[in-house]
């Protein structure tokens, strides 16, 4: 099931669309970010430079100062040692709604879909419930990694012919980006498949996937202010922490999706098809 | 026979509907099974529940004796056609029977041949590089067939397998179960009662989610002491002849329609029953009438309006 499902996900105009979509908006945060740069004189670029010329004390001086003020140590530290340089950061910043937003899209339906032309009767009596929703996470999963991945390593390719930015410190950071890139895909993918079995209508699943990230989101930022520790309960408040691949976030991701598929799989077995 | 299938108090609830009713069931293995009822008799939900698609509010169902686990379809047991359910409309026809063939583990050139073999069968080979979105009703339910065929599933679900087909491919497709009842069971359901009559080893009747009538075909229309005599033409002294046909030993009783042309004989016993339609032929014809044919017990059309109150 789950070999079918990749390949017909990974050949399909889904993923053209995930593609393009992406590619336009990184590019254009990109683009953006290196004309903000032209007009500051290059500042920009060298403070990705600078900040990797520091003595362990500076660093440890800024660490503390940034982090009091709310940004993630991990993130800090691999910005200053120039793991994270800072376009890269502004990209992944725009990811952080982009990429979400585009596996909603391209996977919605993915079951809902087939529960509500009752395709899944004729899928159902040939697989177990648990490998067709396997195959959904997986075919899906693959088509938005390897979406993400293409749009990477286009934009990695045309800093590089340019050789526009930092982009080689660009180049050397991107496998751990890719790292952090393949459990936030999967997060959110397991993360809209569940919207996909609870509903018939795939209509339905997309609204309330939508909906249930912003208010998630906006449920743990307003909670926050009563109790902090609620403000870093939802995976969105891991996924900048994620791109330094800090360990709690990778935790908090892998969780997450393990929940998620735990769950679907829940709503699977006990839904009527 | 040992049940290949049993649905043993089964309930099935849609909201406050109340779909299938404390249903039990037993169906023999290697039959030729007719589930019949009129719309909204529950044969749908009882074939979804059959097949694993629905769990049922309350009861067990179980498949050569092991009982069903809600929400784990007995795959590898039972192929369906259900009724309502549609294949990907940009799929070819042949790529969409493989795509389910290799769902069930078949290898790819396997896979190809017993789709191109299954579309044969159901006179579909012509069609088979066309999407399944430019298909008619008629075709898209016999690629529905068609999938049933593809696999080694022990028991074949058909869920009005004819419905919206023409009548040649309709009397095509009867052959095709028939035959394929040679080494599987099969659960069928439809409108046409003739049909299933003529098809059908065992047939159970639903009505308003309950069981009315179950048994094997024979059982059903009551055949053990109960033939019609249809005539060519309307008897011209009756009551004469029903009144020889009273004297006749082993008659139990003799209705005679309204017409004329048909009685409705009742015997004591179905011991002798051979000799006693002799005598009932011999008799009729002693009073002038010409017999067209002789059919054992009711027809399955007058059970059904029996059984659902719809005489």
């Amino acid at each position: 099931m789950a070999r079918a499902e990749a390949k017909e996900m990974v050949l399909s105009v889904r993923a053209l669309f995930f593609i393009l979509v992406y590619l336009v908006v990184a590019g254009g945060v990109g683009w953006g970010t290196l004309k903000l740069d032209e007009k500051l004189n290059g500042q920009l670029s060298d403070l990705s430079t600078k900040v990797t010329e520091l003595s362990a004390a500076e660093r440890a001086g800024i660490i503390e100062q940034v982090t009091s003020s709310g940004m993630p140590e991990a993130v800090t530290d691999a910005f200053l040692s120039g793991n994270l340089p800072i376009l890269l950061l502004i990209i992944l910043f725009s990811s952080t709604f982009v990429v979400p937003g585009l596996i909603l899209l391209v996977g919605f339906n993915r079951i809902s879909g087939d529960i509500g032309s009752r395709f899944t009767r004729y899928v159902l009596q040939r697989v177990h419930r648990e490998s067709y929703l396997l195959g959904k996470i997986v075919g899906h999963w693959l088509v938005s990694f390897v979406a993400v991945l293409v749009v990477h390593t286009i934009l990695v390719a045309a800093g590089s012919y340019y050789e526009v930015f930092d982009h080689e410190r660009i180049v050397e950071a991107m496998p751990r980006i890719w790292v952090g890139m393949a459990l936030f895909t999967l997060a959110y993918v397991t993360y809209t498949q569940l919207f996909s079995t609870l509903f018939a209508q795939p209509f339905l699943s997309l609204m309330f996937g939508i909906m249930g990230i912003f208010a998630i989101k906006a449920l743990t930022f307003t909670l926050s202010f009563f109790y902090a520790p609620l403000g870093q309960v939802w995976l969105g408040d891991w996924d900048i922490r994620l791109w330094a691949l800090d360990p709690t976030a990778i935790a908090v991701f892998a969780a997450y999706s393990l929940a998620f598929t735990a769950l679907s799989f829940v709503v699977l077995r006990r839904r009527d098809v | 026979m040992r049940p290949a299938l049993e649905l043993i108090g089964i309930t099935k609830d849609y909201g406050r509907v109340r779909a299938v009713d404390n249903l039990s069931l037993s169906v023999p293995e290697g039959s030729l099974f007719g589930l019949i009822g009129p719309n909204g008799a529950g044969k749908t939900t009882t074939f979804a529940l059959l097949s694993g698609f629905l769990r049922p509010t309350e009861g067990t169902i179980k498949v050569r004796g092991r009982a069903l686990t809600p929400g784990r379809p007995p795959v590898g047991s039972i192929l369906a056609l259900p009724q309502d359910a549609s294949l990907p409309p940009n799929k070819r026809v042949h790529g969409a029977l493989v795509f389910l063939a290799r769902l069930g583990g078949i290898g790819s050139d396997e896979a190809s041949s017993l789709a191109t073999r299954a579309l044969e069968r159901v006179g579909l080979a012509d069609l088979a590089g066309r999407k399944v979105s430019q298909l008619s009703h008629g075709q898209r339910r016999r690629v529905g067939i068609a999938q049933t065929l593809i696999g080694r599933d022990e028991v074949i679900i058909l869920d009005e397998p004819t419905a919206g087909l023409d009548p040649r491919t309709a009397e095509e497709l009867g052959r095709l179960i028939k035959s394929l009842h040679q080494d599987r069971t099969i659960i069928l359901s439809s409108h046409n009662l003739r049909e299933m009559q003529d098809l059908c080893t065992h047939a159970a009747i639903l009505n308003k989610g309950k069981l009315e009538l179950n048994g094997t075909m024979d059982e059903i229309r009551g055949t053990g002491g109960l033939f019609t005599v249809l005539l060519t033409k309307p008897l011209e002294q009756p009551e004469a002849a029903v009144a020889a046909l009273r004297a006749l030993d082993g008659v139990e009783g003799v209705e005679l329609a309204d017409g004329r042309d048909s009685l409705r004989v009742r015997s004591s016993s179905t011991d002798g029953l051979d000799d006693l339609t002799n005598g009932v032929l011999k008799a009729l014809m002693d009073h002038g009438a010409s017999v067209k044919s002789v059919e054992r017990g009711q027809s399955l059309t007058e059970r059904f309006m029996e059984a659902t109150g719809q005489q």
